[in-house]
């Protein structure tokens, strides 16, 4: 029996959600399928962090506008989604790393992005729990953070959802399930995260694996999420594990810590040794942590895009140690580390929306608006080339 | 010299501890609370333990065993287990063997107004009782199901509590069934229960007419424990301000108010399978022993517990815990936690374990063991049987009752879900320090959810303890 | 003879005999509520052993700390609420 629908969304993950959402009110029949509930896969696993990242011309573009699209759906129903208008705060450890601030802020501020540099003393001010030493900083007010889990299944109301529902095939306009059903669609959109490579052969992504612990609660300890500007590096650079100090207040007075990066597979234990090394990193930089209970660890993993064509070059970071390297003797180098997004020509009416790496939920909103237009034949709010998958097939590395 | 981890000083654990040591193994029994004992043999600043704990306290004693009070087990990695210790720091043992004796905890239904303060557990009255918590002239209604409401009532009627009733909720047909088998099977223990029937108690004696119901019973006159022991009789909700000051009971026909300055109140035992589940050991879906008059094997109790072989062996999945770490052989596990079966059988099934953790299980000794316990095991068959809780609990909580008290997340957030894991990141429900152990019991018998994976560490660990190693 | 040390619960002196809880003090400094639950309820032991998360008081300065499992030691500040 095969069923017909205008859109089937293979993924309800916040990409998927967020597909879903955008294309709703242009009256096409919409199935969003789930392996599991929808939520709960990378997206249940992640922080939350809506944040802008200046890595490259088209992150800033696609990171920036998804923002405001945030700010502008959470501000409204702040509570439903946990909105929490912390900013980020970026911390330079010494003065090579306050180069780099110097030269994010000239980025953001080109991009109208509201920025503060700080130096030593207010630092402090803001954080006085840092570790003393630091340098200095950038404090990005209008980044926030939401809860993903609840975001994807209000972005799914009044759309139809199948959970528990695994998809084997997507070919020429039609999706098979496991269970011998298929389904019939004009539109086809890969949002399967991390396991999209398993419908879609040809995508350049794989799983890099990255846990977190929570805290019990402590009110008042911080109030930014405050990010290392080694997480940059540990991004970029392509190391089978690496660390960086990233802490995030929850609106429960409970605390986020992370970060972590491995390429692991699909290994489902916790790495006691890298969550180690992640809280070494984390009590550094705020020494009175070791003091606080930790409640839980878990990981999810990042749908990581490790493309081969070469990445632009990165006229904002080249001058700095925590610009992308080439991959000198390390994995595969990545190449541009943007999502993939659009039409995908070897499938009839196959689009993609995957490879987020750890932006997924920031850029969650800016992939759909970028995707619908493409889908609805309208002008795309931003431009659509760098993100787009032919990128993959120009140049054969 | 082998080296042998005993996690757990219950009753299973020290008999396994002793056994091992006794045959020449080098051991070390942990326990996160101050002193040994488990549940059962809780240490108590007024009154003596029984006569079988101390003996078995003086044997843990001579045998040279390395007893680890305070010390919390948070993960387990390879062949080591690392602990937390009371005053600070972590620490890593190694083991050839390691023998799981963490015994169990109650089993909290949630019903309305449960999570008013002096509302608590049976088992965790009694805890508190022998801590040092004043009893004297409380009201105390006791609740929920099993021997261990006689038990508690009789201690705390001892510790100058008034007891308004002891409210149990099977049946007096089971009640009679359990009486004989006791009799049969553990001729002692009836003598230990008729002796807490007879317990002398200030009681709660109706005022005559009675059967009219809905008058507080507020007489309190010197009697014996069974005249306020109430079978099918249950909890349907407790009510106060800043704490319990009256609780409505049912017998399912009629609803009546007791006065209350404390309620115990839990409904039998769940096996504390956290570490085994960490371990990767094998665990088993037990089933709730309802219907049990088909004759259906109720050796579990609602929860998971571990599987063993008549060994005390677990079954492992190769792989799943850390790297080089190898299943079967090394893992052994005794107690409550291969099912609720009562301190006899766990010590039988530690003496067992220890035997065998020492490599001495082809002996005599071993042998007659397994035989003991082959007869205990009947008798806890008969305890799931007897106080198998009735499908009519499940409709207990009201949709504004709170199920997460960790989270304050209540049953109508949660009946609409679908499962554990993804109720937990939709409500929050088990995302507190308790790390889902009184939700997750609740919810299993409940709505038959699984429980989530369990994940390190297995107790919040304060962060600068994590990075010390 | 039990030795008699001295705690304070909230400010206040109490007298407990050596080796009870912490949990054991508060009650005998006659609280009965521990916490406030994360919407603001009284809440008060449960599991009696360290399961259940609901006897967490502040100890010498030290918040979330289980009342069921710590020992009293003299001079030791409790704090409830």
């Amino acid at each position: 029996m095969t069923e017909n629908y205008d859109v089937v969304i293979v993924g309800g993950g916040i990409v998927g959600a967020a597909c879903a959402a955008e294309l709703n009110g242009a009256r096409l029949r919409i199935l969003v399928i789930d392996a599991g509930k929808v939520g709960c896969g990378t997206t249940g696993a992640s922080m939350g962090h809506i944040v802008v990242m200046d890595d490259s011309e088209a992150l800033l573009n696609l990171t920036a506008f998804s923002r405001e699209l945030w700010l502008r759906l959470a501000k409204d129903s702040a509570s439903a989604y946990e909105y929490l208008p912390c900013g980020t705060l970026w911390v330079a450890a010494d003065a090579e790393e306050m180069d780099v601030v110097y030269q994010k802020a000239k980025n953001y501020e080109e991009h109208d992005i509201a920025v503060e540099v700080l130096d030593h003393k207010s630092l402090y001010q803001y954080e006085p729990n840092l570790a003393q030493g630091l340098a200095g900083g950038l404090r990005v007010a209008g980044d926030c953070v939401i809860y993903p889990p609840n975001c994807a299944a209000l972005l799914l109301q009044g759309i139809e959802v199948r959970e528990n529902c695994n998809v084997c095939q997507i070919s020429d306009n039609l999706v098979s399930l496991e269970n011998g059903s298929e389904i019939h669609a004009e539109f086809i959109v890969n949002a399967a995260g991390a396991a999209a490579p398993k419908l879609t052969a040809e995508l350049p992504v794989e799983p890099r694996k990255g846990h977190l612990v929570i805290t019990a609660r402590y009110p008042g300890f911080c109030q930014h999420q405050i990010v290392e500007l080694g997480y940059l590096k540990s991004v970029q650079k392509m190391e089978k594990e690496s660390v960086a100090f990233n802490i995030q207040p929850r609106p429960s007075g409970q605390y986020l810590i992370g970060s972590s990066r491995e390429f692991a597979g699909w290994d489902d234990s916790i790495n006691r040794n890298l969550v180690n090394r992640m809280l070494t990193r984390a009590c550094d930089y705020m020494p009175a942590l070791k003091e606080m209970l930790a409640i839980r660890t878990w990981f999810g993993y990042r749908p990581a895009p490790m493309l081969s064509c070469p990445p632009p070059p990165h006229v904002f970071l080249s001058k700095t140690r925590v610009g992308g390297d080439a991959g000198a003797g390390e994995s595969k180098n990545g190449g541009d580390k943007l999502p993939i997004i659009g039409n995908w020509p070897k499938v009839k009416g196959l689009y993609i929306a995957a490879g987020h790496e750890g932006l997924g939920i920031t850029t969650s909103l800016g992939t759909a608006r970028l995707l619908a237009a493409e889908i609805l034949g309208q002008s795309p709010p931003i431009d659509p080339a760098p993100y787009r998958p032919s990128r993959l097939f120009r140049e054969n590395r | 010299m082998t080296r042998i981890v005993v996690v757990g000083a219950g009753p299973a654990g020290i008999a396994a501890a002793c056994r091992a040591a006794e045959s020449g193994a080098m051991v070390t029994l942990l326990d996160g609370e101050p002193y040994p004992g488990g549940g059962t043999w809780r240490h108590s600043i007024d009154y003596s333990v029984p006569r079988k704990a101390k003996r078995w306290f003086n044997r843990l004693d001579k045998v040279g065993v390395s007893l680890r009070t305070s010390e919390t087990v948070v993960d387990i990695t390879g062949c080591s287990v690392q602990v937390q210790r009371e005053q600070g720091g972590l620490d890593s043992i190694a083991f050839d063997k390691l023998i799981l004796a963490t015994g169990a905890h109650e089993l909290f239904l949630p019903f309305p107004g449960w999570t008013l303060p002096n509302v608590m557990g049976v088992g965790g009255a009694q805890a508190l009782l022998k801590a040092g918590m004043p009893m004297k002239r409380l009201r105390v209604v006791v609740g929920g199901s099993g021997p261990l409401l006689f038990a508690v009532a009789a201690s705390l009627a001892k510790a100058g509590a008034k007891i308004v009733c002891v409210a149990e909720q099977t049946s007096r047909v089971q009640l009679a069934k359990f009486a004989l088998g006791t009799l049969r099977y553990q001729p002692a223990r009836m003598v230990q229960g008729m002796g807490y029937m007879l317990q002398n108690s200030k009681v709660a004696r109706p005022s005559w007419p009675c059967f009219h119901g809905l008058e507080a019973r507020a007489t309190f006159r010197n009697s014996r424990l069974w005249r306020v022991y109430w079978p099918n009789t249950w909890l349907k909700e407790a009510r106060g301000d800043s704490q319990v000051r009256e609780v409505i009971l049912t017998n399912g026909k009629r609803e009546w108010i007791e006065p209350a300055d404390l309620v115990a109140c839990a409904y039998g035992l769940v096996p504390s399978v956290e570490l085994a589940a960490l371990a990767g050991c094998k665990l088993s879906v037990a089933r709730p022993a309802w219907p049990c008059f088909h004759g259906l094997e109720a050796r579990g109790t609602i929860g998971n517990r571990v599987v063993v072989d008549h060994l005390q062996r677990c079954h492992g999945h190769p792989g799943r815990v850390g790297t080089g770490w190898k299943p079967v052989s090394r893992f052994f596990a005794a107690g409550e936690i291969t099912g609720i079966g009562g301190t006899d059988l766990a010590i039988t099934e530690g003496e067992i374990a220890g035997l065998a953790a020492a490599g001495k299980e082809s002996g005599t000794r071993a042998a007659k063991l397994i035989a003991r316990r082959e007869r205990q095991q009947k008798f806890a068959r008969l305890l799931n049987q007897s106080f198998a809780l009735k499908p009519h609990l499940k409709q207990l909580p009201a949709d504004d009752t709170i199920v997460c008290r960790c989270e304050d997340v209540t049953f109508g957030e949660l009946k609409n879900q679908t499962d554990q894991r993804s109720a937990k990141l939709y409500t929050r429900c088990g995302m507190g320090p308790c790390q889902g152990r009184v939700c997750s019991s609740a919810l299993q018998y409940l709505l038959d959810w699984e429980p989530n994976k369990v994940r390190p560490p297995l107790f919040p660990t304060k962060i600068g303890v994590f990075i010390s190693k | 003879m039990m030795k008699k040390i001295t705690v304070k619960v909230n400010d206040k002196p109490v007298v407990v005999p050596e080796g009870v809880t912490v949990a054991a003090a508060v009650y005998m400094a006659g609280e009965t509520a521990f916490r406030k639950s994360v919407s603001g309820q009284l809440r008060s032991p449960v599991c009696g052993m360290g399961i259940c998360y609901e006897c967490r008081v502040q100890i010498d300065n030290q918040p979330h700390q289980l009342a069921c499992h710590q020992l009293c030691r003299e001079g030791m500040e409790i704090r409830t609420l």
